[in-house]
């Protein structure tokens, strides 16, 4: 069981940031925050282990890549929170937007270091291959953040696409690009594993902005303002009295209940939702079309999509 | 993908297109000019077999209140009619 295994990707992370020998109130604030972290979001930190297994590798030549790739995942997580002044949480600890941008840098530079450990060294060409690919995600990733917090927000469904293909598209594909690398694939399958993981993380971000829409909280993406998939559907395709009403009550949604439930049933008449299956329908096809049968006999990164769909969806409707 | 978002709406609201795509999808993409990407096509089809679609305003099955109220599901856990 991969998930076994999660432990191990923590304790390597652990070591890594250890041996820099940073400033110990930072060290401690940066390992307390792993161990914070170490409980959540199991499923989608095993990817690059999977991915090295799916090649025909050995799940543990993909730690340090997992890793890595695990502490990119928390410190892009802090980073949104202080993006979308998500920082209430982390005031009550004394923990300062500054000081969480600060701890972020951390595990970006402890991400690095995992790649060129000692420990489980990986060879030499497969370290560049990876630091390689991981400063080119991390720049696509900011890119991508650019993009968003843009004053305007994000102003159409082709700049939607263009966002989250390099804020979360290009996250998941360096996680099964990783898996594949650790296996010693050859860069054609890599490349693949690539694709893969490129389509697999689109579908992540459909997902929850699936989620998200339909989250009634004090913070959620209707009373943030947020305009998703679900809603710059609606403004592209409804005819003219509909845009006209969404764009008079989209201004009332952070203070007004009423008018996120008048959004959401708007959205749904209007196919918004389906809308989102269908481009999850979409790229869940092109994730498949992305490998060759060879590539993964065991189906395992296929299987792997399937299952992460079905958990995420029973969270919104009752399958059976 | 504006073709594709075009479908997906027509689909949705446009019944007689709806039984045109049904009857036959590429007659009735060329019909009305539509171009679809050979995965695009892959997906409408799916959208087509699978036709409850229509279900969206149907009966409240969800367990969480809020929620969107749906009978319908893809089947994103069942094998895929055909080989992609």
């Amino acid at each position: 069981m991969l998930a076994e295994l999660v432990p191990d990707i923590h304790q390597y992370l652990r070591q890594a940031i250890e041996a820099a020998h940073a400033a110990s109130e930072y060290s401690r604030a940066l390992l307390h925050l792993l161990e914070e972290y170490s409980v959540s979001n199991r499923t989608a930190i095993i990817l690059p282990l999977l991915a090295c297994q799916a090649a025909g590798g050995d799940p543990l030549c993909a730690i340090p890549a997992a890793a890595a790739w695990r502490a990119l995942h928390i410190a892009a997580h802090l980073l949104d929170d202080v993006e979308d002044g998500d920082t209430a949480a982390w005031e009550a600890r004394a923990l300062t937007p500054a000081r969480i941008i600060n701890l972020a840098t951390g595990f970006i530079a402890a991400a690095g270091l995992c790649l060129v450990g000692t420990q489980h060294r990986l060879p030499e060409r497969h370290q560049r291959t990876l630091l390689q690919a991981f400063n080119g995600v991390i720049l696509q990733m900011a890119g991508g953040q650019h993009l968003d917090l843009g004053t305007a927000g994000i102003p159409s469904l082709e700049a939607y696409f263009d966002c989250i293909q390099a804020k979360s598209g290009t996250f998941f594909a360096l996680g099964t690009l990783s898996g594949a690398v650790s296996a010693a694939s050859a860069p054609g399958v890599a490349e693949r594993y690539y694709k893969f993981g490129y389509n697999l993380g689109i579908i992540v971000q459909l997902l929850n902005d699936l989620v998200g829409f339909y989250t009634e909280e004090e913070r959620c993406d209707l009373a943030d303002g947020k305009r998703t998939l679900p809603i710059l559907f609606v403004e592209e395709n409804a005819p003219p009295q509909v845009r006209a009403a969404l764009r008079l009550l989209l201004p009332e949604a952070p203070h007004s209940q009423a008018a996120r439930q008048q959004i959401r049933d708007i959205v749904r008449e209007q196919g918004g939702d389906a809308y989102v299956f269908a481009e999850i329908t979409r790229h869940q096809a092109l994730a498949s079309e992305s490998l060759l049968p060879e590539d993964d006999p065991g189906g395992l990164l296929e299987a792997y999509l399937d299952k992460f769909l079905h958990k995420k969806l029973s969270r919104l409707y009752q399958l059976p | 993908m504006k073709n594709f978002r075009t479908t997906i709406y027509k689909l949705l609201h446009d019944e007689a297109f709806r039984q045109d795509m049904e009857h036959d999808m590429d007659s009735a993409l060329a019909q009305h000019g539509i171009v679809l990407s050979s995965v695009e096509k892959i997906t409408v089809q799916r959208m087509l077999r699978y036709p409850r679609l229509e279900a969206l305003h149907g009966a409240a099955l969800s367990s969480i209140p809020g929620l969107p109220e749906v009978d319908w599901y893809f089947p994103f856990s069942s094998p895929a009619p055909e080989t992609i």
